[in-house]
């Protein structure tokens, strides 16, 4: 490649790569005549509980109240048994308190909803949450702030412990009256599934499910369809917990052959939503309903927190990264010549690259962790490590009498297979790892993007740059700090 | 550091019996002590204030005097968390160990708020055990499934280090990632590091680290394997000195310094993970460039030893006993030494070139290094029958034939054959000593005939 070419790409590169870089961490900054805020992608990340914060709220069975209530709400202490900070109504319709002490079966009921309640969450894959009993009669759920978009959801449902029903226009249907008939010989299954940008729940019906359906359908051709806007009609087959609705299935979602419904469609980003009711579903139907119910938790009973040790979190953990990164830009430049600016702008690169897909990746699965502060550091030094061991070579067949392109070729040459071999056992390992649940597998996939991305900078990136600023340089000798001794001429 | 790994290379069954005392002192630390899990996941007791919606000033105050409280009563939260909604009410909840008496805090806190500061603003003081629900700190699933990802890297790391190295290291590598995994976390255990969900990935990414450890050295012993120069040494030196101990060191210091970094800066749990993390990379690090070596040593031994043909009792294959048939035919080919009518001076017995030392065996289906060819000295021809009666000449002093060892090839009439086959060198014979012809009798002078 000609100098001035050399010299004209070299600038190119840096200014995008500066451009970037400044993207992905340049400090927020408001952006004059206008409210908006300049948002580096670094501050767009989802975090997980240690560095984010996250929600809690509290699960009260129907029949305790908090201190708070029992002060504000004027309650006397005839009516309410104290047990830590909780109040227990005494009222022998609610079966909690009798004779003075709280019933066996209250006991037996809270704890089975309790550890079912666990189960949910545990389904869900939540990367970080608590599930913790306070004062042995109400549950304290903690949720990570990245999933702002359906906690309102999750907490609201989750804790439904009513057995599942299914009603035709308000009323149980037929088969669900016969004895020793429950909803689970109705319906074998939910999954969710999608389907041309839609995420939809899927109601596997049974044998005995199938001819209830044929029953009902001649009604439902009555009653509006899924896309129908009309709600007045009353002609609807629901699926319900307890009272409260969870799916209501059109004539339209019905398939021919009555084996399967789908219902609850919507946009495919709200899938995790649909998998919240399939995972309480399917909870229901395999293991019943309990004799216990909890309050309903509103949007408004919900808190948010900050990181536990301090707001700060973020701020000092990126603090700590910048550091790092100046580290590996500078060490590499002292070590390695000029050809260490190969390795500073393949850092940069890499960079660049992981930093935007952590963040722009889709919403929801992308959840930052301390696991993916890990695998971008490992890969990050592991690419300047291999960095290093090409230059290794490159200074060999110099010191064997090379010239310097000839060298240059023969130790990117020489490396390449070895670098290959790393990358793709690392590769299987970040694979591996996707049979992971919650925090592994999001690992795994934060992995995935660092391997390619590494791989790419280590054996094709650095190359090109390596290629351009060689044909820039004035003194190749100087460019890789090598030094040939003349030869003796006798 | 060479020298300790030529040392630490042949004791695999020590280290092995190293970590496994690791393991088991882990699970029985575990057993007796339970695991300690992180405060933001283990049992714990609550002292939360509740009240009104609070300005910030007001909440600085509010926390300010729930931490004196806490001063003058001596005790020490572990965290708070500041629960608050927006336009709602404030919640402030200090988490204390399960084991804290909370009562005389509370008493003082409920006395503080009857205070003027406070007696406005409706404060409420609760004081409650929160006990984590039993599997939910580390949820078991997570665990199996995540203990499933590591033992399918395991088997798919094999696979392929076996396709593109050799089947050996394949099995070592993927004992190494199985065994990086199991020390991390019990050395983890054994520390009493606070665990929690994080610490799941240490533990993973500690399976890729010693992967990649494991590759360094690897990826030298290939290459010094096909080298000429190792081709002589003994499998212990090869891999000792093989050992990719810059680039691990390198890499492992630098991640280091890296997680030293972030764990200073950073908060109590990202300090904590820092620490794990760093424990993880120690113990890839030294099962990648102690262990991994060590393990690969008996496999390669054993390889070698089915390359030459031989087991350890000293069997000898069909083909080792085909060649040392040949040697023999080879042998009685040889013709009689020369009969003379008087015993010849014999010259100095020509000494016997040391035998060619059999190369080292090679592994690799590469032809081995040929011994350095000694000329067989052809069997010495008979000298031809003398016809005249001249004086017989002795015939030149036939050289000795060069030792063995000597390069310098025996100068002999006849072209010598190299040994057959590379593999099976034939062990190269020993020169039949030269004899030189008895030098003729003069022939008695002729007899006068009777005719004169």
């Amino acid at each position: 490649m000609g100098k001035k070419k050399s010299v004209v790409l070299m600038v190119l590169l840096t200014i995008v790569i500066v451009v970037l870089t400044a993207l992905t961490v340049l400090p927020t900054f408001s952006i004059p005549g206008t409210p908006k805020k300049w948002q580096p992608v670094a501050l767009q990340y989802d975090f997980g509980t240690d560095l984010g914060g996250g929600y809690y709220a509290y699960y009260y069975p129907e029949g305790v109240i908090t201190q708070t209530e029992f002060e504000s709400n004027g309650e006397s202490e005839e009516d309410y048994l104290k047990v830590g900070s909780l109040y227990l109504s005494k009222d022998e319709d609610d079966g909690i308190v009798s004779n003075g002490a709280v019933t066996e079966e209250f006991k037996t009921a809270f704890n089975a909803a309790a550890k079912e309640i666990a189960n949910r969450f545990e389904a869900k894959g939540f990367s970080d949450y608590r599930l913790s009993i306070v004062d042995n009669y109400s549950i304290r759920v903690e949720l990570p702030a990245s999933q702002s978009s359906e906690v309102g959801s999750v907490m609201a449902y989750l804790a439904l412990t009513g057995e599942v029903d299914i009603q035709m226009s308000g009323a149980t249907v037929d088969e669900l009256k016969e004895e020793g008939v429950t909803a689970k010989d109705l319906i074998k299954s939910v999954s969710v599934a999608t389907k041309y940008k839609t995420a939809y729940m899927k109601v596997n019906f049974t044998s005995l499910g199938k001819s209830m359906i044929e029953r009902v359908k001649e009604d439902l051709s009555t009653a509006p369809t899924s896309s129908s806007a009309d709600t007045s009609s009353d002609v609807t087959l629901n699926i319900m917990i307890g009272e409260q609705v969870i799916a209501a299935v059109y004539q339209d979602t019905i398939t021919s052959n009555n084996s399967e419904a789908r219902v609850l469609a919507v946009a495919q980003d709200y899938k995790a939503t649909v998998e919240t009711f399939a995972i309480l579903l399917n909870s229901a139907l395999n293991n019943g309903g309990y004799d216990i119910s909890f309050r309903e938790v509103a949007n408004s009973d919900i808190r948010a927190f900050e990181p536990v040790y301090g707001e700060n979190a973020v701020t000092l953990l990126y603090i700590a990264l910048a550091i790092v990164l100046v580290l590996v830009l500078v060490v590499p430049a002292l070590v390695m010549g000029r050809y260490g600016l190969v390795a500073s702008y393949s850092s940069l690169s890499y960079l660049i690259v992981v930093g935007m897909c952590f963040a722009f990746i889709t919403n929801g699965v992308f959840e930052i962790t301390l696991g993916s502060v890990l695998v971008f550091l490992a890969g990050l030094v592991l690419m300047n490590a291999l960095h290093y061991s090409v230059y290794g070579a490159i200074k060999k067949e110099f010191d064997n009498g090379r010239t310097v392109e000839a060298s240059v070729k023969s130790g990117f040459n020489k490396t390449l297979w070895n670098t290959v071999d790393i990358y793709a056992v690392l590769l299987l390992g970040a694979l591996a790892l996707l049979l992971g649940v919650a925090g592994t597998y999001t690992l795994a996939l934060q992995a995935i993007i660092c391997v390619v991305t590494g791989a790419f900078c280590n054996l094709l990136w650095a190359r090109a740059i390596n290629y351009t600023f060689l044909s820039a340089s004035k003194n190749k000798y100087k460019y890789f700090r090598f030094v040939r001794e003349d030869d003796d001429d006798e | 550091m060479n020298k300790i790994l030529t040392k630490t290379v042949k004791k695999v069954t020590l280290l092995s019996i190293i970590l496994a005392v690791i393991l088991v002192a882990a699970l029985v630390v575990t057993r007796l002590l339970g695991v300690n899990y992180a405060a933001t996941i283990d049992n714990a007791k609550t002292l939360t204030v509740t009240g009104g919606y609070f300005t910030e000033t007001q909440l600085e105050d509010l926390q300010e005097l729930c931490e004196s409280e806490f001063d003058k009563q001596g005790v020490d939260p572990l965290y708070a968390i500041d629960g608050g909604r927006v336009g709602a009410d404030n919640e402030i909840v200090y988490v204390f160990s399960a084991d804290t008496d909370l009562t005389a805090v509370k008493t003082a806190l409920d006395t503080a708020f009857e205070g003027e500061a406070w007696k406005d603003a409706v404060l409420n003081v609760r004081v409650a055990s929160d006990t984590v629900v039993d599997g939910v700190e580390m949820p078991w699933s997570y665990v199996l499934w995540a203990v499933g990802a590591v033992v399918l890297f395991a088997v798919l790391t094999f696979a392929y280090v076996s396709l593109r190295y050799r089947l050996n290291m394949g099995i070592t590598t993927a004992i190494s990632v199985l065994v990086g995994a199991i020390v991390s976390a019990s050395v983890l255990l054994l520390c009493r590091i606070p665990l929690n969900n994080s610490s799941l990935y240490a533990v993973a990414v500690s399976c890729l680290l010693t992967a990649v450890f494991t590759l360094f050295t690897f990826n030298k012993l290939r290459a010094n394997l096909k080298s000429e120069e190792y081709k002589s040494k003994k499998a212990s030196e090869v891999i000792a000195e093989s050992s990719a101990t810059k680039e691990t060191l390198a890499l492992t210091v630098a991640l280091g310094l890296s997680l030293v970094l972030v764990g200073a800066l950073g908060t109590v749990s990202v300090r904590w993970f820092a620490l794990s993390a760093l424990v993880a990379l120690i113990v890839s690090a030294f099962v990648g460039l102690v262990y991994a070596p060590a393990l690969y040593l008996p496999f390669k031994k054993s390889a070698d030893k089915k390359a030459e043909g031989k087991t350890a009792s000293g069997y000898v294959g069909a083909k080792a006993k085909k060649a040392k048939t040949v040697v023999k035919e080879e042998k009685k080919e040889e013709p009689a030494p020369v009969a003379q009518p008087a015993p010849a001076e014999e010259p100095a017995p020509a000494e016997e070139p040391a035998p060619v030392e059999e190369p080292a065996p090679v592994e690799e289906p590469a032809p081995a290094e040929e011994p350095t060819p000694v000329e067989e000295p052809a069997p010495v021809e008979e000298p031809t029958p003398v016809e005249e009666p001249t004086p017989a000449e002795e015939p030149a002093p036939v050289e000795e034939p060069a030792p063995a060892e000597e390069p310098t090839p025996v100068e002999e009439p006849a072209p010598v054959e190299e040994p057959a086959s590379a593999e099976e060198p034939t062990p190269v014979e020993e020169p039949a000593p030269v004899e030189e012809p008895a030098p003729v009798e003069e022939p008695a002078p002729a007899e006068e005939s009777d005719e004169n």
